[in-house]
């Protein structure tokens, strides 16, 4: 359920921008739910965080935290790199996680 | 109701106003006030694919290296622009489609926040009211976008902290996530932090007072309060050289007043964005006086926690009375979260509770009504400002982007260009950040620049034939030759 809102939320972005925008808006927004949107949204849903709180909170925290991440390294690298770096941590996060049965009910 | 159907309806209002907010977009920037250096912060990260500490020259050069050269915030709304930037490799419509999203993120707080206190029929009024917050929308045009979303943090805040406090099963994992978002906010703009601190400080003494005891364990809190106090270290440098003078105290006559004195600000601020009717409509002021009623009549825990965010949001707009009269107008774009919530329980809690026996029916009556109301009378407006906003030629036009674009492929980086011609002041602060050159408006200047820029092109466009004229005088006392001559805009090199 919490994983089809999410892609569902992230369609609903990617028409709106195409309607406005055109393709620029395609790209645009395209990359704001790749960096912005889905890794935390996914992350916050696997520690049980509600479907409302995991999309709009992984919003608010993303907008926060990546940059947070990338900009002193950023003085240095490239920013574009940094942020692939980031962003396929916070996707693989869940599944570590997962394994490390990190998710489990401790009774 | 069905979960689903609520999340199509907050998905449908947020679509709205994220297509409001869109509607002034296109491939030429536009924006008064800072909104040029926004943009060149992250035009910069964007360029060089690398983070900046350092301001570009041409920002550095208009406020003479203030702050030592360094940029003045932490760089978080910039570089998370200049992202969207980077991967779209779109430069203007990139940058411009990530102001519109943040400025719609009001729409997601407000509904988490007043979802989870008072239902979802009191969040979609408050929410809607939000959508088509005229306030808002002057702010947008102000380009105040790092505030604007620092404000809009506070919703989400004060709901992680409601629900820290009072749902013991919970409390670590909300708890984490207050602390990411206290430190976004002091990230984004640090008066967004300073208001979600001590709203929550105001709500925790009051709780602490009424059930005789702090509704935290203290040695819970380190870890939290730990990763807020690292997260804020690491960016404290920046906001540091930044900070308002004391001044002479308003008059004690001042508490008694809602709004500051206008004259005081005229130069800075419409005369609207200090008037209740415009901001929120004259009609809602019965319903936010009945919201007040009902909260103050209530007083359960999430009655006391609006009275938090009224009684916070009153101390920090009268801190002219203590002497720091500069900031006080910016915080009124926080009414929305004062007043929208409070709108919405006067229309769908208080009035239904006079009629005990339909109490649900007249729930609903009273939604539709107030959608009828906010449909006729705040959505017509907010449409009407946001498509009208800034028309050619009174933002950057296509012919001076394409000046902008020649001037930074030939003018030295620390050339200096002068400017006749322009019908703005802000046309030329866009002109110097597009082309990431030091353009100053000549007439004002009494340096010998080493570029004369003579721009006709906005006055051709208005027709000004007087004007243009006068242009030609100045043309022919150079006597030289220009080095780029297109679109009725010339460049010459002086020095």
């Amino acid at each position: 359920m919490d994983k089809k809102i999410i892609f569902s939320v992230a369609l609903l972005v990617l028409l709106l921008s195409v309607t406005i925008l055109g393709i620029s808006g395609v790209k645009a927004s395209l990359i704001l739910v790749l960096i912005f949107f889905i890794p935390l949204a996914l992350l916050l849903s696997k520690l049980n965080f509600l479907s409302e709180e995991s999309i709009i909170l992984g919003i608010f925290v993303s907008l926060g935290v990546i940059p947070t991440v990338i900009y002193y390294p950023g003085l240095i690298f490239s920013l574009r790199v940094l942020t692939i770096i980031t962003v396929l941590i916070l996707l693989s996060a869940p599944f570590v996680l997962s394994k490390a049965n990190f998710f489990s009910d401790k009774k | 109701m069905d979960k689903k159907v609520e999340y199509g309806i907050l998905a449908l209002i947020w679509a709205t106003t994220f297509y409001l907010y869109l509607l002034p977009v296109s491939d030429l920037p536009f924006g008064d006030v800072d909104a040029s250096t926004h943009f060149s912060i992250a035009d910069t990260m964007f360029t060089n694919d690398q983070s900046i500490y350092w301001l570009p020259y041409q920002i550095n050069a208009t406020y003479g290296f203030a702050s030592g050269g360094k940029i003045w915030y932490p760089p978080h709304y910039h570089l998370d622009a200049s992202l969207i930037q980077l991967f779209s490799n779109e430069r203007i419509i990139g940058f411009f489609f990530f102001t519109a999203f943040t400025s719609s993120l009001i729409v997601l707080s407000m509904f988490l926040f007043a979802r989870h206190l008072y239902g979802f029929l009191t969040a979609t009024v408050a929410t809607l009211l939000a959508a088509f917050s005229a306030r808002d929308i002057l702010v947008y045009f102000f380009s105040q976008w790092p505030q604007a979303i620092s404000f809009f943090y506070v919703p989400a805040f004060l709901y992680v902290l409601y629900r820290a406090l009072h749902e013991y099963e919970n409390r670590k994992k909300y708890s984490i996530i207050a602390a990411l978002i206290l430190a976004s906010q002091f990230f984004f703009h640090p008066q967004g932090f300073i208001t979600s601190g001590l709203i929550g400080i105001i709500y925790i003494a009051i709780i602490s007072f009424k059930e005789k005891k702090l509704p935290f364990s203290l040695k819970e809190s380190v870890i939290p309060i730990s990763l807020l106090i690292i997260l804020i270290l690491l960016f404290i440098q920046f906001p540091l050289s930044a900070g308002e003078k004391k001044q002479e105290a308003a008059s004690f006559a001042r508490l008694f007043s809602w709004y500051a004195d206008y004259s005081k600000y005229s130069g800075e601020y419409p005369q609207s964005y200090f008037s209740y009717s415009y901001s929120h409509g004259i009609w809602t002021l019965p319903f936010l006086v009945l919201g007040l009623i009902y909260i103050l009549y209530r007083r359960k825990n999430q009655d006391i926690m609006m009275l938090s965010i009224l009684i916070g949001y009153y101390i920090i707009t009268h801190l002219d009375v203590i002497g720091y009269p500069g900031r006080v107008p910016r915080f009124y774009q926080l009414e929305s979260l004062v007043f929208y919530p409070l709108i919405a329980i006067g229309a769908i809690l208080t009035i239904p509770s006079f009629f005990k026996q339909y109490k649900e029916k007249t729930k609903v009556a009273s939604f539709f009504i107030i959608l009828i109301l906010i449909l006729f009378f705040n959505a017509p407006q907010a449409y009407s400002s946001l498509k009208n906003a800034q028309p050619l030629p009174y933002r950057i036009t296509h012919e001076q982007l394409e000046l902008a674009e020649w001037l930074n492929n030939n003018v030295p980086e620390k050339g200096e260009i002068g400017y006749i011609g322009t019908t703005s002041l802000s046309k030329i602060k866009w002109l110097r950040q597009l082309s990431q050159r030091f353009v100053k408006r000549q007439e004002t200047s009494d340096t010998i620049p080493n570029f004369i820029i003579i721009d006709g092109s906005d006055l051709g466009y208005l027709n000004a034939q007087n004007e243009l004229q006068q242009l030609k005088q100045i043309e022919q006392s150079f006597n030289l030759t220009p080095i780029y001559n297109k679109n009725n805009i010339k460049v010459y090199k002086i020095g």
